[in-house]
């Protein structure tokens, strides 16, 4: 058994989902680790992790817009508003998702569904650099 | 590659978050294991494990209590739907590589004092 790990940071671009899919790929590419297991976590919990469905963007922007009907920006319901209206409402959205996933790897790719892609799921409002640290064992 | 595994009893007090990072965090170190992966898992189902920033966490618990308020009978599954009993973290230079403001809470649900078990299994060299 061998293992594989890296740090991938990813740009968003504020509220909503940036699909991660290829740059998991890309990592377990490089590894040449052909069957195993990729875990993915995220150092952050104003952001968080999600498989979703890559086909219809719709699905994503109305899965965004469920969360914020969920969790509602209202200053009078929190008591952590020093870092600014979204920030609190991100982090409960950030304890209702994953914070790491982890998916088998076979014959060199991620075992995904056809229609499946790994998302993070930004939930603050201003665009921000996250950090990814990935996590590979196999052979 | 080698493999630990160790059984963690943390004993919660009330309703609500209860920090187990540094418990966690202890053990992970004394393992020796450089590179690797640690799984925590928590068998029971009226609490649940949650990474979080330590200032939002009475935040936090105040919302669960109103979804509570709000779903009552279907408290249980909707809670489980919705929050994690296990959680995988990367171990790299001999620690968890969590981000520098995130903390490891058990979540309790149950307003008494509880003993809880958290199951600790890393893999690595």
């Amino acid at each position: 058994m061998r293992q594989a790990h890296t740090v991938l940071a990813v740009r968003t671009p504020g509220q909503g989902l940036t699909d991660v899919t290829a740059g998991l790929a890309a990592f377990i590419r490089d590894s040449g680790i052909r069957t195993g297991l990729l875990t993915a976590f995220i150092q952050h919990t104003s952001a968080s992790l999600t498989v979703q469905e890559n086909a219809d963007p719709d699905v994503l922007a109305d899965l965004d817009a469920f969360f914020r009907r969920l969790v509602r920006e209202d200053a009078t319901l929190y008591r952590h508003t020093a870092e600014g209206p979204d920030d609190m409402p991100a982090h409960i959205r950030s304890a209702l998702t994953q914070t790491q996933i982890s998916i088998p790897v076979l014959d060199g790719r991620l075992a995904l569904g056809t229609w499946q892609a790994v998302y993070v799921f930004e939930h603050r409002a201003r665009p921000h650099q996250r950090r990814l640290v990935l996590h590979l064992s196999g052979e | 590659m080698r493999q630990v595994q160790e059984s963690l009893t943390i004993a919660t007090t009330r309703h609500g978050n209860h920090d187990v990072t540094r418990d966690i965090a202890a053990w992970v170190e004394r393992q020796g294991i450089e590179t690797g992966l640690l799984v925590v898992l928590l068998p029971h189902v009226s609490a649940h494990l949650t990474l979080q920033e330590h200032a939002d966490r009475d935040d936090l618990h105040t919302f669960f209590r109103r979804l509570e308020v709000r779903n009552m009978e279907d408290f249980g599954e909707f809670t489980s739907a919705v929050t994690s009993v296990s959680l995988s973290i990367p171990v790299r230079d001999g620690r968890m590589g969590i981000g520098a403001r995130q903390r490891i809470y058990l979540y309790e649900h149950r307003d008494r004092a509880q003993n809880r078990n958290l199951l600790l299994h890393l893999i690595g060299e």
